[in-house]
């Protein structure tokens, strides 16, 4: 059996639109989910058990007990029908994939903030900063710091996660790949290239990840 | 001593944690100046009374006056209140994350909208009194307690407040760190800095105390000078506590009593 790639190279800006419908949806969801993440890892560490449980209920544990996947085919075509607005697929996934992780997010920085010790807090305060002055300065650049591996893995999952908006039809790598496999009847050399172009780029990635972490470890090691 | 002088003023403050008098209505005054030691056992209230000081431990009742103004209840007027009282803690507390000239500059840039090169260089002249010149650029974990206490020194320093507070400041440090730390608070006090040291080092407390209090179960037992306190104590607690405390720390160390 030969296989014939040419097929990849001749339709390489068709992929490469792919490509980059991939990297917006991907880079605007994981912003997504540090902003709400982060905000709401916030509030449930300093906002009080009451709220802290509300979020937890109606935002973490309900995105992380139903699929992705369920989700996006949800607010895609259910939700449409009760308020009667059509959404577009791409701002759809980017919205949805971003709620989703970001309720991962909110875990990880909220064990992060929760290890920072309260003197950390009380020495702050005691320079006369505000609290929100402190937050930003001294106790989150910490919480991250010391959740960057579970927050790398979270950013090579929020990547990865963007293939699943294919089934919403957004034209994003995997999607343009089903196409041309389907305009071409020649799903190995398409789908190959799809696979390498995934790996190539978040293996790199995640090796950046790995790096940037050793280096702020390594600083703030006792 | 005049009233007008009062930095700090506590007037019948209590404070409770669940049903117990951590601070039972204690009266409490500094003056410009003046260098005040708390002694007493652990669990006393010591460190508890200079956290309510600069309101990071929220009062029950009573009054706590600060140059000339109640401590108010509001957050604005805290945060004032808190930037003209330097606070020093027994583990230290740095920002791990930052180096120690960033440590430094970071509540003068943040808090008072210091420019770069002022922050900068009062930071580098702080670090030179407390003999650290080369170590801006280390982050602190490099550093060794009785330097990160000295850091934390210079931190609260840089804010110029109008009166330094330090909570056990060297009882965290290994033994033979305590004196570069202790050296740098009696030169502190010898430029006239206004301190309150809640500490267990009582031959630091004799020889550069203006005033030494002794603090048992949320109440000053006595108060008074050094001289008088450590040898000349009138109630029987202080003498008991001082008798068990100067026995165990050294044996050069003499007795309350003991004529030295």
């Amino acid at each position: 059996m030969a296989f014939d790639f040419g097929v990849v190279t001749s339709h390489w800006s068709f992929i490469a639109q792919g490509c980059w419908i991939t990297l917006v949806v991907s880079v605007m969801s994981i912003l997504i989910a540090f902003v709400i993440g982060t905000g709401v890892a916030i509030a449930r560490v300093y906002a009080g058990e009451r709220i802290s449980h509300l979020l937890g209920f109606f935002y973490v544990d309900m995105m992380r007990s139903v699929p992705l996947l369920v989700i996006l085919v949800w607010v895609y075509f259910a939700l449409p029908v009760i308020v009667g607005v059509n959404v577009d697929p791409m701002t759809c996934a980017i919205v949805v994939l971003g709620l989703h992780l970001g309720a991962e997010v909110c875990e990880v920085v909220r064990g992060g903030l929760l290890s920072i010790r309260q003197g950390q807090m009380k020495a702050s305060l005691a320079l006369g900063m505000s609290w929100a002055q402190a937050i930003r300065a001294v106790i989150l650049p910490q919480a991250f710091i010391r959740s960057l591996p579970p927050l790398a893995s979270i950013i090579i999952v929020g990547f990865k996660d963007s293939a699943l908006a294919s089934v919403i039809a957004v034209p994003e790598l995997l999607r343009q790949s089903q196409v041309l496999a389907g305009q071409t009847f020649q799903p190995f050399e398409i789908y190959t290239a799809a696979l390498v172009l995934y790996g190539g780029f978040l293996y790199p990635v995640a090796l950046a990840l790995a790096v940037i972490y050793d280096r702020y470890c390594s600083r703030m090691a006792a | 001593m005049p009233r007008e002088d009062d930095v700090l003023e506590f007037r019948e403050v209590t404070k409770r944690f669940d049903q117990t008098n951590v601070l039972d209505r204690v009266d409490f005054r500094v003056c410009a100046g003046e260098v005040v030691c708390i002694v007493g056992p652990s669990g006393s209230g010591k460190s508890t009374l200079l956290r309510c000081a600069n309101a990071l431990e929220p009062i029950d009742s009573g009054t706590i006056v600060f140059n000339g103004r109640t401590v108010g209840r509001t957050k604005r007027k805290l945060y004032k209140v808190r930037q003209q009282m330097g606070m020093v803690f027994q583990n230290f507390e740095l920002f791990p994350h930052l180096t120690v000239l960033q440590n430094i500059v970071l509540a003068p840039r943040i808090v008072k909208g210091e420019t770069e090169s002022v922050a900068v260089g009062r930071a580098r002249n702080l670090l030179r009194r407390v003999g650290l010149d080369d170590f801006g650029n280390k982050y602190p974990g490099t550093l060794s307690g009785g330097q990160q206490q000295r850091v934390a020194i210079a931190r609260a320093l840089a804010m110029e407040p109008d009166i330094m507070l330090f909570d056990e400041p060297t009882s965290a440090l290994d033994p033979e760190r305590v004196g570069e730390v202790l050296a740098v608070m009696r030169d502190l006090a010898n430029q006239g800095t206004t301190m309150v040291v809640v500490t267990h080092e009582m031959e630091f407390a004799r020889s550069v105390a203006d005033r030494v209090v002794f603090f048992d179960r949320g109440h000053i037992v006595e108060s008074g000078t050094p001289e008088r306190i450590f040898t000349n104590p009138q109630q029987e607690r202080t003498r008991a506590f001082l008798s068990h405390h100067l026995s165990n720390v050294n044996g050069q160390r003499s007795f309350p009593g003991q004529a030295h």
